[in-house]
């Protein structure tokens, strides 16, 4: 950049290589440029940087083989996808995913299991089942079915509006 | 006469829509299209790589990983910017990246003139002369790599907006997009980058 005082801004001159400056500064630029040795030379060493550079990378980089860079781009997209495929294999079949998935689907099986017994089954005699009931509710709070046992007694009832099922049940002592 | 901006609009609106196409049918995770994205941005990405490592495999190693992040991300990709900004920001952030892991493992290796020219200095050819032209510069390893080494003298953020500028021929607006600067931090860097690298050059004359 200038060492001289003159009265171009040295990160204009910069802008004005990358023609990055408006077409009025430009111009006057140009005109500074015809006057002013060092901004001149300014402009032709920033040129000459600019040429270097850009050598200096098409050098280093021509050497590369397309073909071969856009295979091995390719093959580690494959093996990437291949060892995500093994990761969830793994995953899915590793005994830390496998265990607590069976011990989950017991413990649900079984609660499934005697939830139904409680509910549906009277120990005393034969199975009996409940009527289901699928018609809707007229009256206020009705009795649907009830029946007794020799030691228990199960009344079914549902409430008017929302048609929530309440069961009373009572142990004869 | 209107006749060439008109060109040039259509041009870009060409360019675009052919930009638009390559995208969706990447998304589509059509393997063609894919290829064709390689072929196309391949060069300019290493260079952009190379200016800013200085490291020829390390910067090949680089644009893969950026092509296979761009393959696994491309859904996410809204085409608010340009796909060539979207693919320059990739390759910066990963060069950026992977120069910070290095420096965290091995400090950067300087290279001394004297060592390989056993004991002499070598004064680089004078600025503005009939030598210093591109050609005949590179011809002479030393100079070669006495620009090498101001180059990685450079801070890597510098490097970056000075590869976009002087290797891809990007205007600030598009570097400032690219690296999410401001357009006055773009000139300012490449101002202190060419103060720098031409001082340095320059030193060997006095």
């Amino acid at each position: 950049m200038p060492k001289s005082l003159c009265h171009i801004d040295p990160i204009m001159l910069s802008q004005f290589i990358d023609g990055e400056v408006r077409p009025d500064e430009a111009e006057r630029i140009r005109k500074h440029l015809s006057d002013c040795p060092d901004c001149r030379k300014a402009v032709n060493d920033n040129q000459l940087l600019s040429s270097c550079f850009k050598n200096y990378i098409n050098l280093n980089t021509s050497r590369i083989n397309p073909s071969a860079f856009e295979t091995n781009v390719l093959a580690k997209i494959d093996q990437k996808n291949e060892i995500i495929r093994d990761k969830i294999k793994r995953l899915l079949f590793s005994k830390k995913i496998l265990v607590p998935v069976t011990a989950m689907a017991s413990v649900v099986f079984l609660l499934l299991y005697f939830s139904y017994r409680f509910t549906f089954l009277n120990s005393d005699g034969p199975i009996r089942r409940f009527p289901v009931q699928t018609s809707v509710a007229t009256a206020p709070s009705a009795i649907i079915d009830s029946f007794s046992g020799e030691t228990t007694a199960v009344m079914i009832m549902q409430t008017p509006n929302s048609h929530e099922t309440i069961l009373w049940y009572n142990e004869k002592v | 006469m209107n006749f060439p901006s008109i060109t040039v609009s259509n041009n870009v609106k060409a360019n675009k829509h052919a930009e638009h196409l390559l995208v969706e049918r990447l998304k589509h995770g059509n393997e063609d299209a894919f290829v064709s994205l390689i072929r196309q941005y391949r060069a300019d990405l290493v260079n952009v790589a190379y200016g800013i490592t200085s490291d020829r495999e390390e910067s090949q190693d680089i644009v893969q990983e950026v092509f296979i992040k761009v393959y696994r991300n491309i859904h996410s990709f809204n085409e608010k910017s340009g796909l060539r900004t979207w693919l320059y920001r990739i390759t910066v952030n990963q060069s950026l990246n992977q120069l910070r892991k290095w420096k965290r493992r091995f400090n950067w290796q300087h290279r001394s003139l004297t060592e390989e020219t056993s004991g002499e200095t070598i004064n680089p050819p004078e600025l503005g002369s009939e030598k210093f032209s591109p050609s005949n510069l590179y011809e002479e390893k030393e100079f070669a790599l006495r620009f090498e080494e101001q180059l990685k003298a450079l801070p890597q953020k510098t490097r970056a907006v000075f590869v976009l500028r002087e290797n891809q021929g990007l205007s600030y607006d598009e570097i400032a997009r690219v690296l999410n600067i401001k357009r006055g931090t773009v000139s300012s860097r490449l101002y202190h980058a060419r103060l720098k690298l031409i001082k340095a050059l320059l030193k060997g004359e006095s």
